[in-house]
């Protein structure tokens, strides 16, 4: 079996805290782009403040590529990665 | 510049006619930096781009590979948003000189451009203020950079209070 079989094809999509983007501003963009409701998209954003790092969507590699793409045009901080099997 | 209000499915504000050349001039200058990208002569080695155009992966190649693929598509639609704002600053300057103060409305979907364009502008300044002094040119005197952080908490007043009338709206 090769190493690619084994691996998970679930990908996260990573927010990145930033000390600069206004948390209003974070929330809202979470809130449109995912979805979420207020209390949702301020708990994550609350979550990537405290931990650096927080995951707001997984799913298929292309689509977070799209997720992170979008995130990046809202201005925020976002990488994709292999979700842990 | 007074707070935005709440408006039909937008919002309105008033700001000063300087202030409102100010940032429309902000606004150009974001727009060459994408256009730059769009014409692949953009510096990646700038801190700004790098903080507007971060890697989407850990691993280098796999960031490259994205930044190559995605990063024109992004720099198109955020130089639609900016383009949204500095239009509709433009067209709102005064026309007679005695009239100092402009006003603005935007609907929804303008508002959600002017949210991400004034996040840009004020990312833009906090790269170049936060920078270190050696990587800026040599003629940026401490009173600039004194400036410039005004500039930035105005920017952000005009930001949060956009994303108050928002969401009071949404609400009530």
């Amino acid at each position: 079996m090769s190493d690619d079989a084994q691996r998970s094809d679930t990908w996260s999509t990573i927010l990145w805290d930033d000390e600069v983007t206004l948390q209003p501003y974070v929330v809202h963009v979470l809130m449109h782009r995912f979805g979420l409701d207020r209390a949702r998209a301020h708990e994550l954003m609350q979550l990537a403040q405290r931990d650096g790092r927080a995951v707001v969507a997984h799913g298929s590699r292309e689509e977070q590529e799209m997720h992170v793409a979008g995130l990046h045009g809202d201005g925020l901080l976002a990488t994709l990665e292999r979700a842990a099997p | 510049m007074k707070a935005w209000q709440a408006v039909g499915d937008g919002a309105a504000c008033s700001m000063l006619a300087e202030e409102a050349d100010m940032l429309a001039t902000l606004g150009r200058q974001v727009l060459g930096l994408h256009r730059a990208v769009i014409d692949r002569t953009s510096i990646d080695s700038d801190p700004v781009m790098a903080r507007l155009y971060p890697d989407a992966y850990a691993d280098a190649e796999d960031a490259a590979e994205f930044r190559r693929l995605a990063s024109g598509d992004i720099a198109y639609a955020r130089m639609q948003s900016m383009t949204r704002m500095v239009v509709d600053l433009e067209s709102a300057m005064p026309t007679e000189e005695d009239d100092d103060v402009v006003r603005l409305e935007v609907d929804a979907e303008g508002a959600d451009a002017w949210l991400r364009a004034l996040g840009e502008v004020r990312l833009v300044l906090h790269v170049r203020t936060g920078q270190d002094r050696a990587e800026l040119p040599e003629d940026v005197t401490d009173d600039d950079i004194a400036q410039l952080r005004d500039v930035i908490e105005w920017v952000g007043f005009v930001q949060g209070t956009l994303l108050e009338a928002l969401d009071g709206k949404m609400l009530g």
